[in-house]
């Protein structure tokens, strides 16, 4: 039975698509509701697939401008999630390109402030959260070695939950090769995590 | 068992259990001693268990982003809309491609009885590897829609099916790096990001 505060995709993409329909109609700052639902989403994604904040908080806007911009070709009887996560990772494609040419990428934690967070003072000690702040760091600075169709298969299925279907429509890849680009994207990982805390005495943080 | 056999050993489990629907299986108990009692394993095993973990730490955007992200899209849409003939298009183009002598050619035409239009986009740039367009219609996607100079004249060209009575912004990418507007697009506007977009409106 549905009710009124169903938070199910089918609802979720109606009220989307009731967005979109206004901002097309000319009412930009209907728009606002496409940005409210999706930012946490591509933030998200930009953060893992890029490694700095600076970069996915700009290539978040870009994502949005876009998708703003080329409403009048969505089609409304589609989903529009996976229309917006294939324009949002052919964008990380080109800024990612584009960053790793300008500079050596620099990794930004998530969690830099991992040692001020509060809660977690009873439970571990200051070195245990160094320990996990350091592995988050090497674990982050690997994805972004990885192939850019590996990396994103990697982060939409295993840290951004989604099925091997959608990540087969978002990339307009078969399903197979989904599994294909999941299956080399850990093993390239692995790869470099041993090969890089191989060399040096403690082996840690050398990634 | 050393560092050394656990890493083999370790790879060797990995390769056995990559299914897809177990995204983070437990660790054995042959292959957790090892690691608790190396520090180095031990920290490259929480490395590998930080990229298995869906949602270990949710990431929080910033709280003023889609703030900003409208404020930037209320400027786009206000962006003035120009048209911009082939002289000055053509100067932008060869200062961003350096390279690329241009001449371009839209020939829309229509066909009867149909919802989309063949639109044929051209660009002459004798010296680029590859040329390539990005634009409303593919998602942005620089690298589905490739053109090739067939003769080897050094004019690049591609046919688009596109659907009838919409308009189309796009960029041609050169090389796989350089992103210019159409030189000979009837009309340019601006991108929002310090560039132009060509439009295509059939
Ligand atoms: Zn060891």
């Amino acid at each position: 039975m549905m009710k009124e505060d169903d938070p199910s995709p089918a609802r979720e993409n109606a009220e989307v698509l009731a967005a979109v329909q206004e901002t097309l109609n000319g009412d930009t700052s209907a728009f606002r509701i496409v940005v409210d639902r999706y930012t946490p989403l591509l933030f998200s994604l930009s953060l893992r697939m890029l490694g700095g904040r600076e970069d996915a908080e700009e290539a978040v806007q870009e994502i949005f401008l876009k998708v703003f911009a080329s409403l009048r070709s969505f089609k409304l009887e589609k989903r529009f999630l996976p229309w917006i996560y294939t324009i949002a990772l052919n964008h990380l494609r080109t800024s990612f390109k584009k960053r790793s040419r300008r500079r050596r990428v620099e990794t930004v934690l998530p969690h830099e402030d991992l040692a001020a967070r509060p809660g977690d003072g009873d439970r571990v000690g200051p070195e245990h959260r160094l320990f996990l702040a350091q592995a988050e760091a090497a674990a982050g600075r690997a994805l972004l070695r990885i192939r850019h169709e590996y990396r994103a298969v990697f982060i939409l299925r295993a840290l951004e939950g989604l099925s091997v279907s959608e990540i087969a429509t978002i990339m307009g890849i078969p399903e197979g090769t989904v599994k294909t680009f999941f299956r080399r994207a850990r093993q390239n990982l692995a790869e470099l995590i041993f090969r890089e805390t191989r060399e040096t005495p403690d082996g840690i943080g050398s990634i | 068992m050393n560092c050394r056999e656990w890493e083999k050993n370790f790879k060797n489990w990995l390769q056995a259990n990559e299914t897809l629907d177990v995204i983070r299986p437990t660790l054995p108990r042959s292959l957790a001693e090892h690691p608790a009692g190396c520090p180095a394993c031990r920290f490259r095993y929480q490395v590998f268990a930080n990229l298995s973990q869906p949602d270990s730490e949710p990431i929080e955007a910033p709280t003023d982003l889609p703030r900003r992200v409208m404020a930037a899209v209320q400027r786009r849409s206000a962006a003035p809309v120009y048209r911009r003939f082939s002289i000055p298009a053509f100067a932008v183009a060869v200062a961003a491609a350096a390279f690329a002598a241009v001449l371009m050619i839209t020939l829309p035409t229509r066909r009867p009885d149909s919802s989309t239009v063949t639109v044929r986009l051209a660009l002459a740039a004798p010296r680029a590897r590859t040329v390539a367009v990005a634009g409303d219609w593919n998602a942005w996607n620089p690298e589905s829609d490739r053109l090739f100079d067939v003769n080897g004249d050094g004019v690049w060209e591609i046919e688009l099916h596109l659907e009838k009575n919409k308009e189309y912004r796009y960029q041609f990418i050169i090389n796989g790096e350089s992103w210019i507007p159409d030189p000979r697009a009837g009309l340019q506007v601006e991108d929002g990001f310090g560039g132009t977009n060509s439009v295509l409106d059939i």
